[in-house]
């Protein structure tokens, strides 16, 4: 009996012992997240590095980009934070809009871990480096093109306390742009297939940067840029100004860069924010403006439209720019939208979902038919959002070189591709018949026009108005509905449908201060710093 | 128990039962004569002298003139031969001697009762070195008093009396010396001598609640030498309760734990609980430790289990549980047997009718129809109102009918039971304590059930004189079943749905009502919900001695909780009064499964050692501890069944965009070294040092941290200068603690961890996955400390009158907020160490007990308040809100605007600030604080505490002879509350709900003082934001608990076979009492923003009986 107590009493021992060294483990405390992975586990396979650089995507514009075209003088928003860029009620408490270090932290982190991958293919590695710089390159672009100087964040700061720095001049930091882009350039390659399509290029990088010196007034450098896109050979515009901006142009020849959507796993909002309540069941958040319409020439080329002897006052948005009604439902348009045979006449006077003035309907009497899909019927669609296309290109290209060295036959000749698949007279053409002379300052005017109606609904438009610094001109003063008052003959008026429509003022703008060129730093961007970031003088 | 009866008949003193000749012991037969009458004259010096007559008639003498109580522990005195005895001024022993001699009678003599028993036959009376004491402990009313614990002093060696008060007990020494112990009585000091049986009557403790042992971390200690802030609440204040959930029962029971019932949904029911309020920014929740152990909650324990919980307050006491300890400690400890006792079988049972305590109440149809209209006038006086006079007509003539919705929510009856059944007891070498329970609560509201099965098994194995080995055992199974529309807020379906509805159509379909469902339907039709919670906690424990004084123990626990929820959302049709069907409730149908687990396993080990040096007394602890917990969790939803027969995932729809699933899954884990180091000198001087070092997994490169305390006391009653003053107070302790605890609880269990996060994006219209950073980590986080201050007096005032005051004051610092980081950082701002918060506060408690001769009584008050002030908020304030972050105010507080009255005229509204929008006489008119000339958000201003304040319990008790009464009365005397929805304002619901009678107290020219403003149906107008206006003041007191119980007289209780019987009613939330103006349907422990709509406190009226073996 003894003796069994005593094993007994030593297998308790040996038991206690057991479970002290079990439990004096040494990683006993090391507990990991169970639902996410954490950057210790990692940075294992180039697939890791992939995937990481691809998010870097969703930093570049997207379907919301569209919203800037209502800060023009190109269209008109209910959203209210654009509204009040619009209509220059704008302040720091809302202009945080692209003020974001987010995609910094992630791209530095790309740098800082992409070497940690074990075996990473080389040129694997230098292309995702090239994407991550495209990316990174784009938010300095668009945040010192709207905010001037800030603060430039050119590693990964681990210590928040570190983070407070001051502003860069943005020159400097557009220097760092061009630098990001040209080894982007070096590094991309000039096309994808399959699975990777869609994923940033050399010419994509190469378009930037023209957008980027165009922008910083650096003419010739921007006509070099996008003369090389062209030269790359790569690049033709797309046969259908309309289908292009539908997903028949999804990676098509003219789309450089475009923001993917597709039906099962993410739409983009675009029905919803542009489109027609009655014929597509959208919001009409942001219509475009009545002058906008007034600006597009006749078929022809008469600008103003209404110097066409063609011109009928019952019947305004016929014979003119096909580009019109590629873009924009106007009061009558027949518009096939395949998911409502019965419903296909636009009409903002009788329509009640579209009614001016109603719950969703439109403000000034139009709506938008670019860049919403009418294939598919939900809220939202699957076209691509085409950030970076060759019609730009060209465009860029004319306006840059046009300011370089004047009118010459390279410009003429991108400016006609335009033209030409516009199906709208050449540009010697159009000036014949308006009568004008050919220089440096008539061609200028021509390109800015050109741009307006071209890149209409791509949110642009306002980047122009920025560094063309013409918005006291376009932006100040009353924004009009759609002037109706000799009625639309397209639209019936039997069963006491009515067709006209008295020009009435939607609001009124008041650009009148040069302080609107240059975004406020958001206040709560200012606060967080302590006095290090100082807000930009002309908004203290 | 009283087997024993006053009697002056001779004839009647030896009583002989067969019950007794069952008793292996010995034949007892208890006789008592005369004795209650005569207590308080004890003379010590008799005179007698008798010739030949019997020895009761002498004894009965001797009682006369000393007033000594007999009791006979032998069969019989018919053999007895007759005495003659004459003696004069002799004591009682000189005389019970002569009396017996040559009789083979002994005799004791015990306080005032002499024992007569047999003399043992000398054969079997003793070996040489040892022989079997065998004895009987009894109380200060002579019953026998089973579970006094007996034990041979500077030995290991005890035993505890069995049911009938009888303990043996192998005895080496005539040396020895038994201590003899009852919870609650003193403890009594025997010399063996050479006694073999012993009669032992233990008093009631003047002092018992310093003689109390109290359960500490990790180990016990005497109530006199506590130099810490603990406080006990033994299973006498917990069991026979018709409260299901062992945290309710503990509200108002003890000072500084401060519990509020804010719902009572059976099995969901929200209890919120803090120990001295409220100290740090973040969260730090109570750390629950029962038999030792953490465990996460304890809903799970069936309170009859409970032997006792200590209430770990101050830093000295809770600085053993280092990094989780600063919410305060909850000790539980369950129920034990003892080696070599008989086993004690009980039986508890309850049954009780359940009501509602508060119910909202409703003004009826025709009474409604004007009131609204009137609303609807009052918001527009062009208005078309709701009712026309002709529609008005039919609710006032009984054409349409009145609907009072709360029948077709609430049961009839909801019947609440219980039976508990247990076995303590214990042979030579082992001891066990097994239990099952069984809960029943049906719901007040329809579809509502809970049902709780419990069984515990505690048992030791004594393996040999050092080792102990133990396992300590609980399995427990809820079953909780709710309709599966959603959980709570059931009544608020009644405020919603206007009396003026009505529930079926003339065809008798379920009617909708605006296009939707109605209670009746709701209720009933729309699905269940079940969900079953299995808890299973088991402890292995080992007790090695290593010395006498050296003991080594070790513990290794595994808790596991796991729960299922199976709910299914049926599909039914809801009818217009045309009979078509306007809509499907629940369309498509749809079920929903939830799977959950918890496993917590923790070892542990700790050294204890104890020595007494003389005068010196010194006792060290050192452990170890590590414990892991790990989550997971997965559910599915799935829609679209064929019909709602069948509630299985697989019978649902195929289409897997029917299908939803989610899961996931979390783990930390805690590595703690800890010690403590108790001196004390002469029983006056008290020391104690403890520490702890714990090391946790939520914290990365500031993994362990150091918490240390100390604290000290001084009896000064046991100084000698101090002996005038003992007559009236005969204790008097001071002790003071200072020391430090942590709050681990970051927001997350991996702050430091850099995650990355999945995201999608499109390539060729195709999806791929993307990663990001999601998290903004601080790898340096660590634990808040907090650093508490106590200050503490007990003492005994005329031996009567415990009194316990505490003062505390703690400072938390490094509180974890988040502030704000530059935007270049380029991610939200991480969590930092920088908040500080000061808390400080007071407890007091004063127990009373006494008797008059039978009559004992007891009565006990506790107070306690705190008072916290936000320091520093690190950077991240202040945040204005309803409930704002200030620096120098407190972290709970009402910020709105300050009502200056309602307005009485169109003149008055004109004088005053502008109030947008629309305001007419019968508003609430608001202070422009800021002189601006309008009322707006600038003028809000601080307008009081929004948690309640000095809270308080009662306890009040009294027994005589078998009856029992006891009162438990719990309170507030300072709240106040905001009450939101349709108990604020009327008509809340979409502008047409109901109205409660409380709300009749509006604003009319007729009636200016009006406790609520003029009736509006349009809420977007001011009266309904915040405002002192809707602050109403909340104090209460409820009469928890009521229990009247009746113990039938031993005598009887054996004829039944029985060992104790005691019946009893009980009445639990009979009533509360609030403040004056605090509407009469809404309950005051509701949680602020409460709508009265939760489910209802529960009035219980049970009747129950405790049977024992």
């Amino acid at each position: 009996m003894n003796n069994y107590i005593k094993k007994l009493t030593i297998c308790f021992g040996v038991a206690l012992l057991c479970v002290m060294g079990s439990g004096c483990k040494k990683n006993f405390l090391d507990q990991h997240p169970l639902n996410q992975i954490t950057d210790e586990t990692y940075w294992q396979s180039a697939d890791d590095a992939v995937m990481f650089a691809t998010r870097m995507y969703t930093y570049l514009p997207q379907d919301n980009f569209v919203y800037y075209e209502a800060m023009s003088d190109n269209a008109i928003s209910n959203e209210p934070t654009t509204r009040r860029f619009g209509n220059s009620t704008q302040d720091a408490t809302v202009s945080g809009k692209e003020w974001s270090y987010e995609p910094m932290r992630q791209a530095f982190s790309f740098f800082a871990h992409v070497d940690e991958v074990p075996g990473m293919d080389a040129a694997l590695k230098a292309r995702l480096t090239g994407e991550v710089k495209f990316v990174l390159a784009y938010r300095y672009f668009i945040m010192t093109t709207l905010y001037g100087d800030i603060p430039f964040v050119n590693s990964l700061i681990t210590d928040p306390n570190a983070a407070d720095i001051p502003k860069t001049a943005k020159a400097d930091i557009v220097k760092s742009i061009v630098q990001w882009l040209d080894e982007a350039a070096a590094a991309l390659p000039v096309s994808y297939t399959g699975t990777d399509l869609g994923r940033a290029t050399k010419g994509a990088a190469m378009a930037l940067k023209a957008r980027v010196f165009l922008y910083n007034g650096q003419y010739a450098e921007a006509a070099v840029a996008a003369k090389a896109v062209m030269d790359m050979n790569v690049y033709k515009l797309f046969p259908d100004y309309y289908a292009f901006f539908q997903k028949d142009g999804d990676y098509s020849s003219e789309d450089i860069l475009s923001f993917g959507y597709t039906l099962s796993v993410k739409q983009n909002g675009l029905r919803d924010i542009l489109g027609s309540q009655a014929l597509m069941n959208g919001r009409n958040i942001l219509n475009p403006t009545a002058e906008l319409v007034a600006a597009y020439e006749s078929k022809n080329g008469y600008y103003p439209y209404t110097r066409d002897p063609a011109y009928v006052a019952t019947d305004p948005f016929n014979n003119r720019d096909p580009r019109l009604r590629q873009s924009i439902l106007c009061p009558g348009d027949i518009f096939a939208y395949p998911q409502f045979p019965t419903n296909n006449q636009y009409d903002p006077f009788n329509n009640a979902g579209d009614r001016i003035g109603g719950d969703l309907g439109t403000k000034s009497g139009f709506s938008w038919a670019k860049n919403v899909d009418h294939y598919d019927y939900v809220r939202s669609g699957t076209n691509n959002w085409k950030s970076f296309r060759y019609g730009e290109v060209l465009l860029n290209f004319a306006e840059a070189q046009n300011e370089t060295g004047g009118p010459s036959a390279d410009v003429i000749a991108a400016l006609d591709l335009i033209r030409t698949r516009a199906q709208m007279p050449s540009v010697a053409n159009t000036f014949t018949l308006n009568g004008w002379v050919l220089d440096q300052t008539t061609l200028r005017t021509f390109i800015r026009h050109e741009r307006r109606i071209e890149l209409a609904g791509e949110g642009l438009r306002y980047f122009d108005v920025l560094r063309w610094k013409i918005g006291d001109q376009v932006m100040q003063g009353a924004i009009y509905t759609v002037d109706a008052t000799a009625g639309i003959t397209a639209i019936s008026t039997a069963n006491g449908r009515i067709n006209k429509y008295p020009k009435s003022v939607i609001e009124t703008r008041y650009f009148n201060n040069a302080k609107f060129y240059v975004w406020p730093i958001p206040q709560t961007a200012v606060d967080a710093s302590k006095g290090v970031l100082t807000q930009n003088p002309l908004w203290k | 128990m009283n087997f024993y009866r006053p009697s002056t008949g001779i004839g009647r003193w030896c009583l002989q039962t067969n019950f007794l000749l069952k008793v292996k012991l010995t034949f007892v037969i208890l006789l008592a004569s005369l004795l209650q009458l005569s207590a308080t004259t004890v003379a010590q010096k008799i005179t007698l002298s008798r010739k030949n007559v019997s020895l009761e008639k002498v004894f009965l003498d001797i009682k006369k003139q000393t007033g000594y109580n007999f009791l006979f522990v032998t069969k019989t005195f018919k053999d007895l031969k007759n005495v003659s005895i004459d003696v004069r001024d002799a004591s009682i022993e000189e005389v019970l001697r002569k009396c017996l001699e040559g009789k083979e009678l002994t005799y004791i003599i015990n306080a005032q009762t002499i024992v007569i028993r047999r003399s043992e036959k000398k054969a079997e009376a003793r070996s040489f070195f040892s022989w079997i004491l065998k004895g009987t402990v009894i109380d200060e009313q002579s019953r026998p008093l089973p579970g006094a614990t007996i034990r041979i002093k500077g030995s290991a060696k005890g035993t505890v009396t069995d049911k009938d008060g009888q303990f043996t007990l192998e005895i080496n020494s005539e040396n020895d010396s038994l201590a003899v112990a009852f919870l609650g009585y003193d403890t009594k000091t025997i010399r063996v001598g050479n006694e073999k049986a012993l009669l032992v009557q233990l008093f009631p403790a003047k002092n018992t609640a310093l003689e109390e042992v109290v359960v500490v971390g990790y180990g016990t200690q005497k109530k006199t030498s506590l130099t810490s802030s603990v406080e006990t609440i033994s299973a006498k204040n917990i069991e026979n309760r018709a409260v299901p959930s062992v945290l309710n029962i503990l509200q108002g029971e003890a000072a500084g734990l401060n519990i509020q019932q804010t719902d009572a949904n059976p099995g969901y029911g929200s209890t919120s609980i803090d120990i001295r309020g409220n100290s740090t920014l973040s969260s730090n929740p109570v750390l629950y430790i029962v038999d030792g152990m953490a465990v996460n909650n304890i809903n799970y324990l069936n309170p009859s289990d409970i032997a006792s919980v200590s209430v770990l307050k101050d830093a000295s006491a809770t600085a053993i549980y280092g990094a989780r300890a600063s919410g305060g400690v909850l000790l539980v400890t369950t129920k034990k047997g003892s080696q070599n006792t008989k086993p004690t079988v009980l039986y508890s049972t309850m049954v009780g009718f359940q009501k509602a305590a508060r119910l909202p109440e409703f003004v009826d149809a025709p009474q409604f129809v004007d009131l609204y209209n009137q609303a609807q006038l009052n918001d527009n006086s062009w208005a078309q109102v709701k009712f026309t006079p002709e529609l008005a007509q039919k609710y006032k003539s009984g054409e349409l009918p009145s609907t009072n919705w709360l029948p077709y929510i609430l049961n009839n009856q909801a019947v609440q039971s219980q039976h508990n059944l247990s076995i303590a007891g214990g042979g030579d070498k082992v001891d066990y304590f097994v239990s099952g329970g069984f809960l029943n609560q049906e719901g007040l509201i329809k579809n509502v059930n809970y049902k709780r099965y419990s069984t515990r098994a505690n048992v030791n194995f004594q393996v040999s004189n050092r080792l102990k080995l133990g396992i300590n055992s609980v399995l427990t199974k809820e079953d909780k079943r709710q309709p599966s529309y959603g959980i709570g807020n059931a009544l608020q379906w009644s405020y919603i749905v206007p009396v003026t509805e009505y529930p079926y159509t003339k065809g008798g379909n379920d009617r909708s009502y605006r296009g939707g469902a109605q209670p009746n339907d709701i209720m009933t039709k729309g699905g269940i919900q079940n969900e079953t919670v299995n808890t299973i906690n088991t402890n292995f424990t080992a007790q090695f001695k290593i010395l006498d004084e050296l003991v080594l123990n070790g513990t290794y626990g595994y808790n596991y909780t796991n729960g299922f929820v199976s709910a299914f959302y049926n599909k039914y049709p809801l009818y217009n009064d045309d009979e078509q069907i306007v809509v499907y409730n629940n369309n498509p149908n749809s079920v929903y499964k939830e799977n959950s687990a918890t496993i917590h396993p923790t070892s542990l080990i700790t050294l204890n050692y104890e020595k007494k040096l003389g005068k010196h007394n010194l006792k060290g602890l050192l452990g170890y501890s590590q414990e892991e917990n790990r989550y997971d969790f997965n559910s599915i939803n799935r829609y679209g069944f064929l019909n709602n027969s069948l509630d299985q995932v697989d019978a649902g729809s195929s289409d897997p965009t029917l299908t939803s699933v989610s899961g996931n899954a979390n783990g930390y884990s805690i590595r703690s070294f800890f010690g403590r180091l108790n001196y004390s000198f002469s029983g006056k001087y008290l020391i104690e040092a403890s520490a702890r070092y714990d090391g946790t997994s939520v914290f990365q490169n500031k993994k362990y941290g150091f918490f240390p305390s100390v604290s000290a006391g001084w009896v000064a009653s046991e100084e000698s200068f101090f002996k005038p003053l003992t007559g009236v107070i005969s204790f008097l302790k001071v002790r003071g603690s200072y020391g430090q605890v942590g709050n681990q609880n970051a927001s997350g269990l991996y702050p430091w961890a850099n995650t990355i996060a999945q995201d999608k994006y499109i390539l060729n219209k195709a999806s791929v996955t993307t990663t990001y950073y999601n998290n903004s980590p601080n790898p340096d986080l660590t634990w808040e400390v907090k650093t508490t201050a106590n200050l503490g007096l007990d003492f005994t005032l005329l031996k009567n009158i415990d009194v316990t005051v505490d003062i505390f004051r703690d400072r938390t610092t490094g509180i974890l907020r988040s502030p704000t980081v530059p935007s270049t950082y380029g991610i939200g701002a991480p969590q930092q160490n920088v908040g500080e918060l000061q808390n400080q506060g007071f407890e007091l408690s004063v127990a009373y007990k006494n008797h008059i001769g039978k009559l004992t009584y007891h009565a006990s008050v506790n107070l306690s308040d705190t008072r916290n002030k936000i320091i520093d908020l690190g950077g991240t304030g202040p945040s204005i809100g309803d409930n704002p972050l200030i620096v120098g105010q407190s972290r709970w507080m009402w910020y709105g605007l300050q009502a200056e009255g309602l307005f009485q005229s169109a003149e008055d509204i004109a004088s005053h600030a502008t109030q947008d929008p629309r305001n007419q006489p019968g508003d609430i008119k608001f202070k422009d604080v800021n002189g601006d000339g309008k009322i707006s958000p600038d003028d809000r201003v601080l307008l009081g505490q929004a948690t309640p304040h000095y809270r308080y319990g009662v306890n009040l008790g009294a027994a005589y002879k078998g009856f029992d009464i006891s009162v438990l009365v719990q309170g507030v005397m300072s709240n106040l509350l905001r009450v939101s929805g349709g108990a604020q304002v009327p008509f809340f619901f979409n502008g047409d709900g109901n109205i409660l009678k409380s709300q009749l107290d509006y604003w009319s020219p007729s009636n200016p003082d009006a406790r609520y403003p003029i009736l509006r149906t349009d809420q977007s107008i001011n009266n309904a934001q915040l405002s002192s206006w809707w602050l109403f003041k909340a104090s209460y007191m409820r009469f928890k608990n009521l229990q009247l119980g009746y113990s039938l007289p031993d005598i009887t209780v054996k004829k039944l076979g029985l060992s104790s019987l005691r019946v009893f009613a009980a009445a639990d939330n009979l009533f509360v009492i609030t403040s004056k103006n605090f509407p009469k349907s809404l309950d005051p422990e509701i949680p602020n923003y409460g709508d009265g709509s939760n489910y209802p406190q529960v009035r219980n009226l049970s009747i129950g009986l405790n049977v024992g073996f």
